[in-house]
């Protein structure tokens, strides 16, 4: 169980292990840096062209007490020599900071059966009786299975270079990572510069050196190493999380203001714009709250600016009322929710895909918006693009939902080639034409033309009151009925522009999984299993949902069975008092069933965490042979 | 006439202004072009709407039915390439096009105004392509010349980048209020003067905001390179005042003015537009302007020391005011 470490002289040359992908953890007490290390490892790993998905593993909370199992803080990176587009499902190889967290992470599945473990292992004679007897219950637990375990005296080690026992393990494990990876300390240290940069040269010295202190360990101590051959990319490539995306979207798409209030996940996109945005002539504006933040937005934009807000679910309930005002004056609005687990504040740093009935429907009125869903981290730069646009030649709100699972995943992919056209274009304060009224809305489109405060002729008063063209309050009858018709047009024309979604896998079969958001490459990827097996699955994603794109019903009717596949809660069939008529569903599914009057079922799953591919592999074998009758 | 190194010196100060003004030009060419690409090219539409949407939205559809995006109809067309014509004109004229020669006798504000409608072509131009773009343009009510927009048309932002001009006159034509209603924007003018002028004919342009001179060399062109805001500079060869008022340097009038040379003789004659008694009440004006006031006493500073209330304790200054904000109009 634990390896007995030899003199270097006497020791053999490693065993190079060669596999095509690795997924890997590095778990601590949350503000032991864990994180920072998979992001650099990620980040170092992808620049040297590797595939990347990497998964933060966040507490609920953001300072859970120490040596918790269920407070475990890190990362997960799966990396490999082809395009890695999920997070996958078991850890091959893991680094824990204590035998707690490391407990957390067997409990719930995460280690692979033969996963090795590289353990801090300090706690096996610290001087708390406690502790101590935690550890040696945790390791006969861990023991039972056939788990590598590897002991390994970071704190010793690092207390040679820091005399905080909690500063310098992320490093000393990164050093380790970089040994069995054969990650190139140039790019690593290139890295630790850049997550430093704001920190003294000292502070980036004393990394460097716990960094080549593991590597120099590993060297010494470890008799593997473990090869994932990498591609050097033949194409510039960018290396960012969601969030970053979002952020670097909302640039080149000539946004102008961005106003929001902080909420986990969404508040590192203020982050990021903090840093950048007014170099490109942007203001963000930290309101007072969330009902203010989208208040300024659609101020903002009511006045000629290209404005969008940003929130998670709780923030955009509060934001509803707002996102009303916006539809009425038909006032051009992007609002990006990151969605987490819900409701209320639930689990505010977990992925989870709950917010989409709010997104579509969550207003008193009639309030038709645009919601779309990026499904990776490059969709998430290029969705704002087609957002300001959409929502400026709609006059309309468009909602892009992102989730955890993309604010904190981190993907290469290829440098954008910024565009002009993606701008906004230059405010026209020209005169308006002649005799046109603030909504003369095209009986046909719903479209108008928008005026601008300044505009000579463009006057109007703003009304969040049921108005016709000249803006005048609706007293006549009939009024409300047109312009709601017109506001609703909109979508119905939008929807004309749209495209049929594209299948995955053969174009029809026993099973359609249709999935929407950040489960688009665990789906895709369970598939292929699925069809390597013989079972004829294909899958369809989603990346519009109001207006859904065209053609559903009809590719429906070519499957036997339709499945959504979603990170939101349904109630299982067959649990108690749940029949089918009361069955609760996946909110994709309950969408489905009203557009396209089709038995659509669902699979959906609120765990806290991507969905694994493999279990849905899993739920896609289980629907396939109870089609079949061969039930499991 | 002067001399041509004057003239280059002067469009060489004036360089970063004629190259703002031929950016200008040039970007709304561009965007003529691609107005008229977009309808046979790559679909403007589709590298708008960016890569997320390939796949997921028709272009062409989208492009229909979006505000404003349908096809161009003929007129239109028309309108965008004779702009384009016009545009590409106005961008390969040269450094000469921004030298005005005034015929001796003849106004210099006409000649100048003539040339301002000439460059602002480009501004009339931009507003075509804009209009057409916009799918607003209506024949009747848009029907702009080509070939010249009068600078009375030119919007604030349009006259923030008025092209710059290079004026060679005789100084007996020059008549300052005629020149007063083209200072606004940015709007240069530097004046080459040939002798004999009157001693200060710019001195009744002199205001807040422009930036105003009469020089003997070309030094002072320096200092409106990086001024924000309409300036009239007069290079002179003669005996004429020699003053910069530069709306930068203060607040108050004398103190943004700064006199370098008075003439010690007053005119006795007319010259040109100028009678001898104009001219001298121009000199007037000049003194006048940099002369510090000097202000009367304050009478309410002399009731509040009545009172008492000039002492250094805030509640009595404060009765004391309030006394003398109390006396009724009229009463001593």
């Amino acid at each position: 169980m634990t390896a007995v470490a030899l003199p270097v002289e006497l020791r053999a040359a490693p065993t190079v292990l060669r596999r095509p992908e690795h997924t890997i953890e590095i778990v601590s007490d949350a503000g032991e840096g864990a994180q920072k290390c998979g992001q650099i490892f990620g980040a170092v790993s992808a620049k040297m062209g590797n595939g990347v998905w990497t998964v933060e593993i966040i507490p609920a909370e953001i300072q859970p007490p120490p040596r918790m199992a269920e407070g475990a803080s890190g990362n997960r990176i799966r990396f490999g020599t082809g395009p890695i587009t999920n997070g996958g499902d078991e850890t091959n190889l893991i680094i824990a900071f204590n035998e707690q967290v490391l407990l957390g992470r067997h409990r719930l599945g995460a280690l692979a059966s033969d996963a090795i473990i590289l353990l801090e292992n300090s706690w096996a004679t610290n001087s708390n009786p406690d502790i101590r007897t935690a550890w040696d219950k945790a390791l006969a637990e861990l023991s039972a299975q056939s788990y590598r375990i590897i002991e390994v005296p970071m704190e010793q080690q690092c207390l040679t270079i820091d005399e905080n026992p909690r500063k310098g393990k992320n490093m000393f494990a990164l050093g380790l990572l970089a040994y069995i990876y054969d990650r190139s300390l140039e790019r690593i240290e290139e890295q630790i510069a850049y997550a430093f940069r704001k920190k003294s040269e000292e502070v980036y010295q004393r990394n460097v050196a716990l960094l080549r202190l593991g590597l120099e360990w590993a060297a010494a101590n470890l008799d593997f190493r473990i090869e994932v051959p990498t591609h050097p990319p033949t194409e510039a490539l960018v290396v960012m999380n969601g969030n970053e995306a979002l952020g670097m979207g909302a640039l080149a798409s000539g946004m102008e203001l961005c106003a929001m209030y902080p909420i986990t996940p969404a508040t590192s996109v203020s982050h990021y714009l903090a840093e950048v945005f007014s170099k490109f002539g942007g203001i963000l504006h930290q309101a007072e709250d969330e009902i203010a933040a989208v208040g300024v937005a659609i101020g903002a934009s009511y006045s000629g600016k290209v404005a969008f807000t940003i929130t998670s679910g709780p923030g955009f309930a509060l934001k509803t009322e707002f996102i009303g005002l916006a539809v009425i004056t038909e006032i051009p609005l992007v609002v990006i929710d990151v969605q987490r687990g819900g409701p209320s504040t639930g689990l505010p740093t977990k992925v989870e895909q709950s917010d989409l009935l709010a997104a579509l429907f969550a207003e008193p009125g009639d309030a038709p918006r645009v919601v779309i869903a990026p499904a990776t981290i490059e969709e998430c730069f290029h969705a704002v693009i087609t957002a300001r646009q959409i929502a400026e030649t709609f006059r309309t709100v468009v909602i892009i939902l992102s989730d955890a699972n993309l604010s904190t995943g981190v993907q290469p992919f290829p440098r954008p080639q910024l565009k002009k056209e993606w701008l906004a274009p230059e405010l026209d304060l020209a005169p308006v034409k002649q005799g046109q009224r603030p909504y003369e809305w095209d009986p046909r489109t719903g479209t108008s033309t928008r005026s601008i405060p300044g505009q000579p002729g463009g006057m109007f008063t703003v009304t969040g009151l049921s108005h016709d063209e000249g803006s005048k309050v609706a007293y006549g009858a009939g009024v409300h009925q047109r312009a709601t018709t017109m506001r609703s047009r909109k979508l119905a024309v939008l929807q004309q522009t749209l495209l049929r979604p594209a299948i995955n896998g053969d174009q029809d079969g026993d099973l359609l999984v249709v999935g929407w958001g950040s489960t688009k490459g665990a789906i895709e990827e369970a598939v292929e299993r699925a069809r390597a097996e013989g079972i004829r699955a294909s899958s369809v994603h989603l990346t519009f949902l109001s207006p859904l794109q065209p053609g559903l019903k009809e590719i429906f009717s070519r499957f036997r069975k339709v499945m959504t596949v979603e990170i939101n809660y349904s109630d299982q069939p067959g649990d108690p008092f749940v029949t089918e008529e009361n069955r609760r569903r996946g909110q994709l599914a309950m969408l489905l069933r009203a557009q396209t009057l089709c038995d659509v079922d669902c699979w959906t799953r609120v765990p806290g965490e991507p969905l694994r591919p493999g279990l849905i592999h899993k739920a896609i074998r289980d629907a396939v042979l109870t089609l079949t009758g061969a039930r499991p | 006439m002067q001399s041509d190194e004057r003239v280059v010196a002067a469009l060489s100060a004036l360089g970063p202004r004629i190259a703002l003004f031929r950016f200008a030009v040039s970007g709304t060419l561009e965007r003529a072009r691609n107005t008229l690409a977009s309808e046979s090219g790559p679909s403007q539409t589709r590298i708008a709407l960016g890569d997320f949407a390939a796949g997921l939205i028709d272009p062409d559809r989208f492009a229909m039915i979006s505000s404003g995006s349908g096809p161009l109809d003929a007129v239109g067309r028309a309108v965008v390439e004779c702009a384009a014509e016009a545009l590409e004109a106005l961008l390969h004229a040269g450094d000469e096009d921004f030298v005005v020669d005034v015929h001796a006798g003849a106004s210099p504000a006409a000649a100048i105004r003539a040339r301002m409608t000439t460059l602002g072509a480009a501004f009339g131009a931009a507003t075509l392509v804009e209009l057409v773009r916009r799918r607003t343009y209506d024949p009747v009510q848009h029907d702009l010349p080509l070939e010249g927009y009068p600078f009375e048309k030119w919007t604030a932002a349009e006259r923030k980048l008025a092209p710059p001009l290079v004026i060679r006159l005789d100084g007996r034509d020059l008549d300052a209020f005629e020149l007063a209603p083209l200072i606004d924007g940015c709007v240069r003018l530097i004046l080459l003067v040939e002798e004999p002028s009157p001693p200060a004919p710019l001195a009744r342009l002199v205001s807040p905001g422009v930036f105003v001179a009469q020089s003997g060399d070309m030094k002072v062109l320096e200092r409106v390179t990086d001024f924000d805001g309409p300036a009239v500079i007069a290079v002179m060869n003669g005996a004429e005042a020699r003053f910069v008022h530069d709306p930068r340097v203060g607040s108050a009038m004398w103190q943004r003015i700064e006199v370098t040379h008075m003439p010690d003789a007053q005119p006795r004659k007319s010259l040109g537009v100028r009678s001898a008694w104009q001219q001298r009440d121009d000199l007037s004006h000049l003194k006048a302007l940099i002369e510090e006031p000097v202000l009367p006493a304050n009478p309410a500073e002399a009731r509040l020391a009545a009172v008492g209330g000039n002492g250094s304790d805030p509640t009595d200054r404060l009765t004391a005011w309030l006394l003398d904000q109390s006396t009724p109009a009229g009463v001593p």
